[in-house]
């Protein structure tokens, strides 16, 4: 393969994703996601400013639990509410979930699984003993408290799941980085003069990009479920269409034949997942140059 | 068919990879023969071809291989028409075989003994296994005490003798000897090159040996192949190749390897 | 010829107590500049310990190391790193010393931005480019992966990543053990252009007598953490005093 002279290993990543038809793809749809999330985002912030119902929480109970037609194109709610207004407002709650809980945990986790894989020691003595702390408290404990704390609703959620969930990366990424200092190149390295902080975030860290992404993509699913599952314990979005809302109410009366909310709502969540999922298998290929040639 | 003093006879043997353009002929139209209670040293640099040589022999080269042509004849059959199953019979049992890295040769979380068991277990069935156990390890010259040693607590050497006794275990007729001593020091690379050189006379192994070192090929082979780019360039007895090499590659070859009295002007000097 | 390097009853121990395990046991010896200095011995003897103390990758315990007339048994911090770019070091193992996710040129273009060389990124890659010319590999391949070198190109590739920092002395811990001989023999020429061209001292350590009888100028022979022998290669070679020598010698295969 001619590649570009000089270019990063994220450069040359990109031109090789740019080849892969399916991820192109995956990446089109979490673009398309991404829109969706910040105009949602958007309409519930004008909306909060100006005082009025947003589209997604007009009530019209002469409309309830309508068959999608050309009106509603995914019918109607028990509340007479547009299952599609709603569903694309859930997008921006589902994103924030997932992407703010992982800014939280992910870089926590990858920073005290390097520090204790790479200086062992006291310093992995004590992130073990921090991680085996936060393990040791049921998560669901964990968050209740924070919401107490902080007020229930989003960001009672994004500290609750973000704070418990860096225990699994923070053990994954110890064990690659034991496993990696071990290598002569980073002897090398520290032969040559390169400082620690150097030597682990860009000469280890590329290594080891693939478990961060692995851990990404799985967690996304992960935090939306937990997030399905706070609401309904009452903790969680008050009020704002979220899936875990749409997701509980649907299953009540899915018995009764109304199949569109619940069908809708998880075919959205299956499409996102499987974006990120697909894409995110791509990213650890591309990111790895000796799968290339 | 095999003649009553060869056990291995290799025919025309060609071995590719890849398709069209891409062609790459690892093995190319290669035939030698190892007698009985003989050592035969391929020799060659990486990439010579020499590897896929001895893998062919019972068919454990890579997936991409193609058989192009040619037989390999051991105890009458042609190896490359037995089926998977009737090879599997085969390896381990007649044909055994020892690589290069010992360490990573070894399952790290059984014994020697346990693994060393496992392989008796597979070929000979109605013996006693602790006594032969022991038996093999005095063969290589370990004491028995190591069977319940694990990998990880053995020196290189030591494993390269559990290699042996392994591949030993089931009394083959042909031991081939893939790089043996490579990974190892000088002086436990002596000590393996004197084991092998003892066992081929003690229990009358025939040997094939896979070497990119001529200094060791003085030391234990009777014949000498030297191939390049996936060809025999030069055969012959191994005093008569050291003392009189014809083919320019031989020359150099023999020229790369560092010597403890260099001649005047001295010094290694390397392939062209 | 100007004393390099001076070694003076060097001791490495790993570990405390009962544990502890002594590498290497007062060990004293000199490298004079634009010397080849070969250090031999079996796995296990503490060649490589002493080798990485001399390049400050371990902390010896006791003695003292001058290097052109600086004690630097004790550096630490900026003195270390300044002391990194005169002392290198080369390892046995050229498929471990790349890192795999990183173009060969861009890891020495990092050393060079560490230690403050060039002014800016197309002079660091300038002299990449000239490295990759010293040591006899193509300049253009210098923007390609670990993967696409063969094991003697890769050591080439640690060889050019070492004198990026134009250091004064090279530890070569096995340099050539874990190729072909063919291979092997093109290293050590590399080697030898290297110390007549730029003047550069190496620690040679190695197993094999043969390889150091054909590269170095003196020799210490190391068993059990101790030095038991030293002198000029060809009088060790020919007039071996300890057994251990003796035993070194009597392993390499002749024909």
């Amino acid at each position: 393969m001619n590649m570009e002279r000089n270019q990063s290993l994220w450069g040359d990543a990109w031109q090789r994703l740019k080849k892969n038809r399916i991820a192109m793809a995956c990446l089109s749809l979490v673009v398309l996601f991404t829109v969706l999330a910040v105009y949602g985002e958007v309409l519930y912030r004008y909306h909060d400013i100006k005082d009025t119902t947003p589209a997604y929480q007009n009530t019209d109970l002469d409309m309830a639990f309508k068959a999608p037609s050309s009106k509603h194109w995914m019918g109607t709610d028990g509340l007479g509410r547009d299952v599609m207004a709603r569903l694309v407002q859930g997008v921006s709650i589902a994103y924030k979930v997932g992407i703010i809980t992982s800014l939280i945990a992910i870089p926590i986790g990858v920073f005290f699984g390097c520090i204790a894989g790479y200086f062992g020691g006291k310093v992995d003595d004590f992130v073990v003993w921090l991680y085996s702390t936060f393990a040791s408290m049921p998560g669901l404990l964990f968050i209740l408290a924070i919401a107490m704390v902080v007020g229930k609703g989003l960001l009672g959620i994004y500290l609750g799941i973000g704070l418990t969930t860096w225990v699994g990366i923070c053990r994954l990424m110890r064990g690659e980085v034991i496993k990696h200092k071990g290598q002569t190149y980073v002897l090398a390295a520290q032969a040559l003069g390169l400082s620690s902080g150097r030597i682990i975030f860009r000469h280890i860290l590329p290594n080891v990009m693939h478990v961060i992404i692995v851990t990404f993509t799985l967690r996304f699913p992960a935090a939306v479920g937990t997030e399905v599952f706070l609401s309904f314990l009452g903790i969680g979005v008050q009020d704002q269409p979220s899936w875990g809302l749409m997701i509980n109410s649907a299953r009540m009366r899915l018995w009764q034949g109304i199949w569109w909310e619940m069908t809708f709502v998880t075919l959205a969540v299956f499409l996102l997942v499987l974006a990120f999922n697909l894409l995110g298998d791509a990213l650890r290929d591309a990111l790895d140059p000796r799968l290339n040639d | 068919m095999t003649t009553a003093d060869n056990i291995l006879e290799v025919q025309n043997l060609s071995v590719h990879f890849g398709h069209g353009d891409e062609t790459v002929k690892a093995v190319d139209d290669v035939s030698f023969v190892v007698g009985h209670g003989e050592t035969l040293a391929l020799v060659g640099e990486s990439g010579s071809g020499k590897s896929i040589s001895a893998l062919s022999i019972t068919k454990l080269t890579p997936r991409a291989a193609r058989f192009e042509g040619g037989q390999v004849m051991f105890g009458g059959q042609n190896m490359l028409s037995l089926s998977d199953r009737e090879l599997r019979g085969i390896r381990g049992s007649q044909i055994s075989y020892i690589f290069q890295e010992p360490m990573v040769s070894f399952n790290p979380v059984y014994t020697i003994g346990w693994q060393i068991e496992e392989a008796l277990k597979l070929h000979r069935k109605g013996i006693d296994r602790k006594v032969e156990i022991s038996h093999l390890l005095d063969l290589v010259y370990l004491p028995d005490r190591l069977a319940t040693a694990y990998p990880h607590q053995m020196s290189g050497g030591q494993l390269q003798r559990c290699m042996i006794a392994m591949a030993l275990a089931c009394s083959p007729e042909l031991l081939v000897a893939d790089e043996p001593t490579t990974a190892l020091d000088v002086t436990v690379q002596r000590e393996i090159l004197n084991l092998l050189a003892e066992l081929s006379k003690k229990v009358n192994l025939s040997v094939l040996m896979i070497t990119h070192n001529f200094g060791i090929v003085s030391d234990l082979a009777d014949h000498v192949c030297v191939m390049k780019k996936g060809k025999i360039v030069e055969e012959g007895q191994t005093r008569q190749v050291l003392d009189d090499p014809q083919h320019d590659y031989t020359k150099q070859l023999m020229a790369a390897v560092p010597r403890l009295h260099p001649a005047k002007g001295g010094g290694v000097s390397p392939m062209k | 010829m100007k004393q390099l390097l001076t070694v003076e009853k060097l001791n490495v121990i790993y570990g405390h107590g009962k544990d502890s395990v002594h590498a290497v046991k007062d060990v004293t010896f000199n490298i004079k500049s634009g010397e080849i200095f070969g250090l031999v011995g079996e796995s296990g003897c503490g060649k490589s310990s002493l080798g990485k103390a001399i390049v400050r990758l371990t902390d010896p315990s006791s003695g003292k190391m001058v290097f052109n007339g600086d004690n630097v048994s004790l550096l630490k911090g900026k003195a270390l790193k300044d002391y990194r770019q005169e002392v290198q070091m080369v390892f046995q193992d050229p498929y471990g010393s790349l890192n795999p996710r990183m173009k060969v040129g861009n890891a020495i273009v990092d050393v060079l931005e560490v230690h403050r060389i060039g002014k800016n990124k197309a002079e660091r890659r300038e002299r990449v480019s000239e490295l990759f010319d010293s040591v006899g590999l193509n300049r253009e391949w210098a923007w390609r992966y670990p993967h696409e070198f063969s094991g003697g190109q890769r050591q080439r590739i640690c060889i050019a990543r070492a004198l990026a920092l134009k250091p004064d002395l090279l530890v070569a811990d096995e340099p050539v053990s874990a190729l072909d001989v063919s291979v092997q023999a093109e290293i050590l020429q590399l080697l030898g252009k290297l110390r007549t061209d730029r003047g550069l001292a190496f620690l040679f350590v190695s197993h094999d007598l043969a390889v150091v009888r054909n590269i170095c100028d003196r020799v210490a022979v190391m068993y059990n953490g101790e030095i038991v022998e030293m002198g000029d290669v060809a009088d060790v070679i020919d007039h071996p005093q300890h057994e251990y020598t003796r035993k070194l010698l009597s392993a390499v295969p002749s024909f």
